[in-house]
């Protein structure tokens, strides 16, 4: 049998314990966001125009692959780059352009960037070019926004209607 | 003498301080607790035994969860409300049983670290306890998804966005948390699945861990169990797991509680960019793997079988810590089937295998000590050379020997005119014959043993080995004959010399001559 100093003594090393568990399982909290701070995510993901126009094939060439009609156009694979830019309230905050995936580059582009901004109203302008042009954008909306505590707004590129949208 | 090893046993810098510190600390405990109990000697299987209260606890929670985003934080609530006195404390336990696994695996790590047990043969162990860090952390974070709560929604985000930084996934998985309906059952369902599947990875592992001990103490005692469960319980009804205000993807939360054993890294993922985290814990994780080496210990020889003298009783297979004898068929024509074979990566050089064998014994004197399991660089044959030299050098009317290891008392520092001091790599190494040859010859009236403190041998198995064979409860059996209170024993910590020496000064106060050692020296 435990002599009463060690119960005490068991009692005191649980209690120990579990307070170790208890107080750091919670404590202390962590500030993941200040207050006056929101979000916006750029979530992007896109592919760009073919880097080439398809063309008809040599006559020579169909002769010897005549298996399907297909085979009669050659349309070059490869994508170009997407490039997309964020400005907030006439500041650039966010420009980069991203390269196709796959590995003949013939996949999307995509874009994942968490931004922290100030919360309340703000005038935003997303553009993003995806084709091979030198200057300029393909696409642009501009909204003007204003953001709770915490907010998050995210930004994408619709597919089906071509367009950038915020929400 | 084996002096390298003597050198090698002690420990220097960080090591030291650790190992003095978990030694004072373990000393209370011994008291509190008694040695048997002592929890910090049973990390690897308090460890274990958490892992079964959060498996238990997680299938009732199982039961009662909604597996569908909508669902999910509505039955948890139910849980934790409706059903406080059972579901929640079942919560709470699977929550805090989890903490307490985190906490046991650290200091298990520590301990195994401060007391040098991880280098030569204890590598692979050591080095399949890395993985186990990260299953187990990646187990408790994919628990905190299900509520899907702020929490929940916080972690899985950063998460997420933590692993899209490794450019393999193609579409950024992150996009399953980017606004209100991103979330679908589909990818709910992944996560459910992942906290399955991860705990099911961490029990494999840990049984791969454990692989290479014989007889690992896998289960606490009942003692101690019991009373782990019952501070866990009440734990519970004190401080009940709650949730977070239900998840929202449309707002980031700002202020969340987190537990800090498991989620200790998300504020590094907010503040440091993804790859420096990355490189931390790859960095972190791949010194671990690595430290067994840096440096490596310096191994003694394995233990050598002596085919002609082997029997095949399979003690020494029996009774080695390590599993590095394994019982082989016989191929030189002896009337036995079976022949000890060691595996020498397995051997530690221990010498507990020596201690087994029933032809280890130095009666006989005239004869070289030819025994059937025998270490290379410490025989047998200098251990009873050293031993009858000592004792024959003894003077005084109450001449002792003290059979000593290298990771208890050094017991050198005892040598005195009455008292001869030998020294084993480990205790369990002495054959019990050994005992009874010291006190039948003339002059010597006691034997006295000393070895690694309860519950902590270094060689694992030694002194509980050690005890058996005295107390005749397991082979080779002390004789009879030996005059038990001629036989001392005190296992201590390195540290308790002066602790030690108090005990063989009654030992040997309350000894009484011999009527032989009246008589002379020889008998
Ligand atoms: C879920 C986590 C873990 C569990 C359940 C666990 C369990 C165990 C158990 C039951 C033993 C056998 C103890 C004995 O019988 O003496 C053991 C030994 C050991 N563990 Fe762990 N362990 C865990 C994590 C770790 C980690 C993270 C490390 C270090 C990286 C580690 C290093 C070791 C070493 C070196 C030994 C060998 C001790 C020896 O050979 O004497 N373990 N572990
Ligand atoms: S010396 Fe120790 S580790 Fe080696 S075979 Fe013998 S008992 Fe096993
Ligand atoms: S204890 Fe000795 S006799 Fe028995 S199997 Fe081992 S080496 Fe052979």
């Amino acid at each position: 049998m435990p002599s009463p100093l060690q119960i005490v003594g068991q009692a005191l090393a649980y209690l120990v314990f579990a307070l170790v568990i208890g107080i750091f399982s919670t404590w202390p909290g962590y500030t993941h966001l200040q207050e006056n701070l929101s979000v916006v995510k750029l979530s992007v993901s896109h592919i760009g125009e073919r880097k080439g126009e398809c063309r008809e094939r040599e006559t020579s060439k169909v002769a010897i692959t005549k298996t399907s009609r297909r085979a009669l156009m050659i349309c070059p694979r490869e994508r170009y780059p997407v490039r997309l830019e964020l400005t907030l309230d006439g500041d650039v905050i966010f420009d980069r352009e991203m390269q196709p995936t796959g590995l003949s580059s013939d996949g999307p582009s995509y874009f994942y960037k968490k931004l922290i901004i100030p919360t309340g109203p703000h005038s935003l302008r997303v553009r993003m070019r995806d084709s091979g042009k030198a200057d300029g954008f393909d696409y642009e909306t501009t909204e003007d926004v204003s953001l709770s505590p915490g907010q998050v707004l995210a930004i994408r590129f619709n597919d089906a209607e071509k367009t950038l949208i915020l929400d | 003498m084996s002096d390298a090893g003597a050198k090698e046993r002690r420990n220097k810098g960080i090591r030291a301080i650790l190992e003095k510190g978990f030694t004072a600390v373990e000393g209370v405990l011994d008291r509190v607790f008694t040695p048997r109990l002592n929890p910090l000697t049973q990390l690897g299987a308090l460890s274990y035994f958490y892992f079964w209260i959060v498996s238990a606890t997680g299938i009732y929670l199982y039961i009662l969860f909604g597996t569908s985003v909508a669902s999910a934080y509505g039955s948890v609530e139910y849980l934790t409300i409706q059903q406080w006195y059972f579901g929640g404390v079942m919560r709470s336990l699977h929550r805090y049983g989890s903490d307490a696994l985190v906490i046991t695996m650290m200091l298990h790590l520590l301990r195994e670290y401060a007391f040098d047990r991880y280098r030569g043969v204890r590598w692979f162990t050591w080095f399949t306890g890395v993985p186990l860090i990260w299953l187990t952390l990646a187990a408790g974070i994919s628990g905190y998804w299900l509520v899907w709560d702020q929490l929940a929604q916080y972690i899985a985000t950063a998460t997420f966005e933590w692993l899209d930084w490794i450019p393999i996934f193609g579409e950024p998985i992150a996009n399953n948390f980017l606004t209100r309906g991103s979330m679908d059952d589909r990818f709910f369902t992944l996560l459910i699945f992942l906290h399955i599947f991860l705990p099911l990875m961490l029990l494999f592992a840990m049984w791969i861990h454990v692989l290479r001990i014989s007889r690992p103490k896998v289960n606490p005692p009942i003692g101690l169990a019991l009373g782990t469960i019952f501070m866990l319980t009440v734990l519970s009804f004190f401080k009940p797991a709650l949730s977070h205000p239900p998840a929202d993807l449309g707002v980031v939360p700002e202020l969340v509680q987190l537990d800090w054993y498991y989620l200790f890294v998300y504020p590094l993922i907010d503040h440091w960019p993804a790859g420096i985290v990355w490189a931390a814990l790859v960095g972190f994780s791949t010194f671990l793997c690595f430290m067994p080496w840096m440096p490596p210990i310096k191994r003694p020889k394995a233990a050598q079988v002596f085919d002609d003298r082997c029997n095949g009783c399979k003690r020494c297979f029996e009774d080695c810590p390590y599993g590095a004898v394994i019982m082989g068929p016989r191929t030189d024509g002896r009337p036995y089937p079976h022949i000890a074979v060691v595996n020498s990566s397995l051997c530690t050089g221990c010498g507990i295998c020596v201690g087994a064998c029933p032809t280890s014994t130095p009666f006989r004197t005239g004869q070289e000590l030819v025994t059937g399991i025998d270490l290379p660089d410490r025989t047998l044959q200098d251990l009873r050379t050293q031993a009858v030299e000592a004792m024959n050098a003894l003077k005084g009317d109450r001449k002792i020997v003290v059979f000593g290891c290298d990771h208890g008392v050094d017991v050198d520092a005892l040598q005195s005119t009455d008292t001869a001091a030998i020294r084993l790599p480990c205790i369990g190494m002495l054959p019990p014959p050994f005992i009874d040859f010291a006190l039948s010859r003339g002059g010597i009236e006691g034997v006295f043993l000393t070895g690694c403190r309860p519950g902590e041998c270094y060689q694992r198995l030694g002194v509980e080995w050690t005890k058996a064979r005295i107390n005749r409860i397991r082979d080779p059996y002390l004789r009879e004959r030996v005059p038990r209170d001629r036989l001392g024993m005190f296992w201590a910590a390195p540290g308790e010399v002066d602790a030690l020496k108090e005990a063989i000064k009654s030992f040997r106060k309350d000894l009484k001559p011999t009527p032989r050692a009246k008589g002379g020296e020889n008998a």
